[in-house]
């Protein structure tokens, strides 16, 4: 009870602040975050340590799903009851039971990146698979019928997670989700220019010939490609999540021509 | 047997033309033969009037019995009875296959004096009953837990059919094993420099009707699947096929006589090409004969290994292509692998081999794994593995694979919108989000499809259901469907209003080809029934075995000379009279049920033991007039209970129960004189 008053004044902080300076988001942030450990403030009991501070700062973002999280915690592992000291609780370090899936962590919690876009360079694939060799549904087959479940449950959220963050494409989509601005990726594109200029490689890709021409359109797209995931890595920084979701759009055409170039390779 | 008490798991391969049931056992694997000793066993069916057959004995009656002898099984499971390859491929089939309401193809036979009809998930069962009958054999044990093989590329509607097919045979199925993953599991225990680094493998497994190839990485703890790719109506019966249709042609050109028409003809010229091919695997030539193939004429030819390959040609290439879209699809190229391994029968054609070695500039092939056994071996390992077990040989590898089909829903139009896109890793479960385009909308009808094509009628249909919701402007509905594809492959589709927070989960509806939990109960009891009835005529044989035994061990009985001596020329007519009429009644009385036989045995027994009986008295009778004949008729007595103690024993090892008796109660007769 005590932890949802406290809940509430942060998250007003938080937004009462956001509205006052709207255009540094990102550097108010880190130093509202930093502010937290300060011993100094007056509402701030001696006794929080920094992980329930994430979870107030994640509050912010997930406000509905605050307290659940305070339940994930308290309740430790279902099977030896044991409280978790390592993030995400997947699977339990002391008796190794598959945990049931809790979906307030997201995919980038589950390999233990920053939530943003460019995390090129972060070894996805040796993440991945270590999950893979705690969760994998081989490995618990002759468990219980639960234990088998939330194998099955969790490695395919593992096998999601890495599929989704892996691509440029997917990673944008999932991130603007992550903020509530859904990507449609089936409305109709307006932009007469986009349309023109898609027709065209269309059929440029029709009448090519010769491999030569299709890796030249190929190198081409991918180019373009490239730009356009660019341009979304800079709009959603700035938060400009219209320009965003129209750079997802150009990138799903690109993306497409891509795969149809390869096809036909 | 059984370490730790624990009923162990089985590997089961089940193939088009051929199956094979393996077990992990001491620390390897031990391939189970047959009631024939064969490692390998036909996969076929037969049923005439009085009995049904699994195996060799289906096979190998198969020219006498054409129209009721069932195989390829396999190419039927899972298809609609309009798929083209089904239509194509009963062209080619003795047996009759007709469509149910529902378009599925069943099989329709003669047995037991009645028309009857199977699917091929049934057929399937009586095969994986076999095997596993062949395993209880061997274990001397009962076996519940098996790991069965499909070929990679089957479907969504393949894979739910084989696994209901293990179902009717009574089999708990622990895993759907891809083949080639088996091979390569194999492979892996075989290899020799068993180190830790990274290991790119091809696998090329080239079966009786079945081709897979796929594209594995082989690390420590893991054996991960890159792509797969395939084609399930490609195989070693398509060779087959060309070289009868050859031979057809070439009987024509010399005879003026088509034999197309005539099944038992093309039954037995089959068997005869299948020979050819595999001694062309390693002669250059061979001749394919068959006596009286037709209206009393031989049939003879010589054929060479070039012209079996230009008879294959487009085959074999088109084997070759499906390498290529692998490796496209894995994004690796050739040079990257470091061992190509082969499976399958199929594989040992020589022409085949150089096209793959050609296709991988050179490189050798691995051919130290047994082509046949490879996949059930493997499969033998992973049930080990999944029931539990652990040791230090199998390393504990588990199997990251992929799917080899999209998945998807229908869109406006008919167009196919992928879910899950080929060679994701399984288990996956992926959502979308759908709304309405009409206002005030009260149903959502989704279609469930799964395949490459563009347009989703060139796709499979997997399944339809319909959402209702409440009628609201069109797109403000949010109908989140929910793909969840699980780790044999089998997809589960579930869809959810959120809008409203209205929660219904759906399951795929059956109306496609698929078996409802009623129609498999039903298959359950009949496959019970089919066994019970394989019982009762196992009975009568042994009752007819037994009765034919004793009357045979009486006549040799009565031809001894100790005891032929002895019997009046009346008593010997009376005897001989009776087991000729015996014999002559088991000629006329094929159907006769085991007590008739038990009856006869009895009749035969009341003519003879009087008359042994009345000739032991009679020695007896002999001995009171002085000491030294009593002494010599005991010794005469005595001899003659030793003469039919010793056809006591025949009857012991004959295993005929009803003889131990009948000689039991001649000689207690005997000996309570």
């Amino acid at each position: 009870m005590s932890k949802n008053k406290l809940c509430t004044p942060l998250s007003t902080l938080l937004r009462r602040t956001l509205t006052s300076f709207p255009q540094h988001f990102t550097s108010n942030f880190s130093q509202i975050k930093l502010s937290l450990h300060d011993s100094s403030l007056p509402f701030a009991p001696p006794s929080h340590n920094p992980t329930c501070d994430y979870y107030y700062s994640l509050g912010f973002f997930r406000k509905s799903l605050c307290s659940k999280s305070a339940e994930e915690i308290q309740r430790g592992c279902w099977n030896c009851h044991t409280v978790p000291h390592s993030e995400p609780f997947l699977v339990c370090e002391s008796c190794r039971c598959i945990q049931p899936v809790d979906s307030s962590v997201d995919y980038f919690d589950i390999f233990g990146v920053e939530r943003k876009y460019d995390i090129e360079g972060e070894n996805l694939e040796g993440k991945y698979k270590d999950w893979q060799k705690k969760l994998h549904p081989d490995l618990v087959h002759s468990k219980s019928q639960k234990e088998r479940d939330f194998a099955a449950e969790q490695s395919a959220r593992v096998i999601d997670a890495y599929r989704t963050l892996s691509k440029p494409l997917s990673r944008g989509i999932y991130l603007l989700k992550l903020y509530g601005e859904e990507v449609d990726e089936e409305q109709t594109i307006s932009d007469s220019e986009l349309l023109a200029e898609i027709l065209e490689i269309r059929e440029a890709v029709e009448e090519a010939t010769n491999s030569e021409t299709l890796n030249h359109i190929l190198s081409e797209m991918q180019e373009k490609l490239h730009n356009w995931s660019n341009a979304f890595g800079h709009a959603f920084q700035s938060q400009n999540f219209e320009e965003a979701k129209m750079a997802i759009r150009r990138m799903t055409y690109y993306s497409r021509v891509i795969d149809e170039v390869v096809k036909k390779l | 047997m059984a370490t730790n008490g624990k009923t162990p798991a089985i590997g089961i391969d089940l193939g088009t033309t051929y199956s094979c049931v393996a077990v992990w056992q001491r620390d390897r694997v031990e391939i189970i033969a047959n009631d024939q000793g064969n490692r390998t066993t036909p996969s076929y069916v037969a049923f005439n009037n009085t009995q049904r057959m699994i195996g060799d004995a289906a096979k190998n009656q198969a020219a006498t019995n054409p129209t009721n002898t069932v195989f390829d099984a396999k190419r039927l499971i899972g298809r609609r009875f309009s798929d083209q390859e089904v239509q194509s491929d009963m062209e080619l089939w003795p047996f009759k296959v007709i469509a149910d309401v529902n378009g599925k193809p069943m099989i329709a036979v003669d047995y037991n004096c009645e028309k009857k009809q199977f699917s091929a998930e049934e057929i399937s069962s009586m095969v994986l009953a076999k095997m596993l009958d062949i395993a209880e054999s061997f274990l001397g044990s009962t076996v519940k837990n098996a790991v069965i093989t499909v070929p990679a590329y089957f479907n969504d509607s393949q894979r739910q059919a084989t696994k209901d097919a293990g179902k009717i045979a009574g089999l708990n199925v622990l895993r759907i094993l891809h083949e080639p993953t088996a091979a390569a599991i194999a492979y892996r225990l075989e290899m020799k420099n068993c180190n830790n680094d990274r290991r790119n493998v091809f696998v090329f497994d080239l079966g009786g009707g079945t081709l897979d190839v796929s594209l594995l990485v082989f690390e420590k703890d893991h054996i991960r699947v890159k792509a797969t790719t395939g084609d399930t109506h490609l195989g070693g019966e398509d060779f087959d096929n060309n070289m009868v249709t050859y031979c057809v042609k070439e009987f024509k050109r010399k005879n003026k006589m088509d034999i197309s028409g005539n099944k038992r003809a093309l039954r037995r010229l089959r068997t005869a090409c299948e020979k050819a091919k595999r001694i062309l695997s390693c002669s250059t030539m061979t001749t394919i004969e068959v006596d009286s193939l037709y209206d009393g004429i031989d049939f003879h030819s010589s054929i060479s290994r070039a012209k079996f390959e230009e008879l294959n040609k487009d085959y074999l290439n088109k084997c070759i292509e499906f390498v290529g879209k692998c490796l496209i699809d894995a994004k690796m190229d050739k040079s990257s692998v470091h061992d190509v391994v082969l499976a399958g029968g199929s594989t040992r054609i020589p022409k085949l081999q150089q096209l793959l070695s050609d296709f991988f500039d050179g490189k050798d092939l691995c051919k130290c794994i047994n082509a046949d056994e490879a996949v059930a071996y493997g499969a033998a390992v992973h049930a080990y593995m999944l029931n539990g077990e652990s040791s230090e040989k199998v390393q504990n590898a588990s199997l990251w694979e992929v799917t080899p089909l999209s998945l998807g829903l229908q869109e406006d139009g008919g167009i196919m919108k992928v879910i899950i896109p080929r060679n994701t890793s399984i288990p996956t479960k992926m959502e979308d989000v759908l709304t309405t385009h009409f206002d005030n909308q009260t149903n959502i009808l989704i279609h469930v499809y799964e395949g490459e094509r563009k347009r989703t009628r060139d796709n499979n249909l997997l399944g339809k259901f319909v959402l209702e919701i409440p009628p609201v402007p069109r797109g403000v509905p949010q109908i989140s469907v929910c793909f969840e594809l699980d780790y044999d492959g089998i997809l589960h589709v579930s869809a959810e209003e959120k809008s409203r927070g209205i929660s219904k989960k759906l399951a795929i509806t059956n109306d496609k080809g698929r078996l409802s939990k009623k129609e498999i109960e039903r298959m359950i009891s009949e496959a019970e029934k089919y066994k019970a009835e394989d019982e009762m005529y196992r009975n009568k044989v042994q009752s007819r075995h037994a009765l034919e035994k004793y009357a045979y061990n009486m006549r040799d009985a009565i031809n001894i000379k100790e005891i032929s001596l002895k019997l009046s020329p009346e008593d010997k007519k009376n005897i001989n009279d009776a087991i000729d009429s015996a014999l002559e009644w088991l000629e006329v009385s094929m159907d006769a049920n085991p007590n008739d036989f038990d009856n006869m045995r009895s009749t035969l027994s009341s003519v003879f033991n009087p008359v042994i009986v009345k000739m032991i008295k009679d020695e007896d009778n002999v001995a009171p007039p002085d000491t030294v004949a009593s002494s010599g008729s005991n010794s005469v007595k005595n001899g003659l209970l030793s003469i039919l103690a010793n056809f006591a024993l025949d009857a012991v090892y004959s295993a005929a129960t009803g003889d131990i008796i009948g000689f039991a109660s001649v000689i207690v007769d005997c000996l309570s004189i």
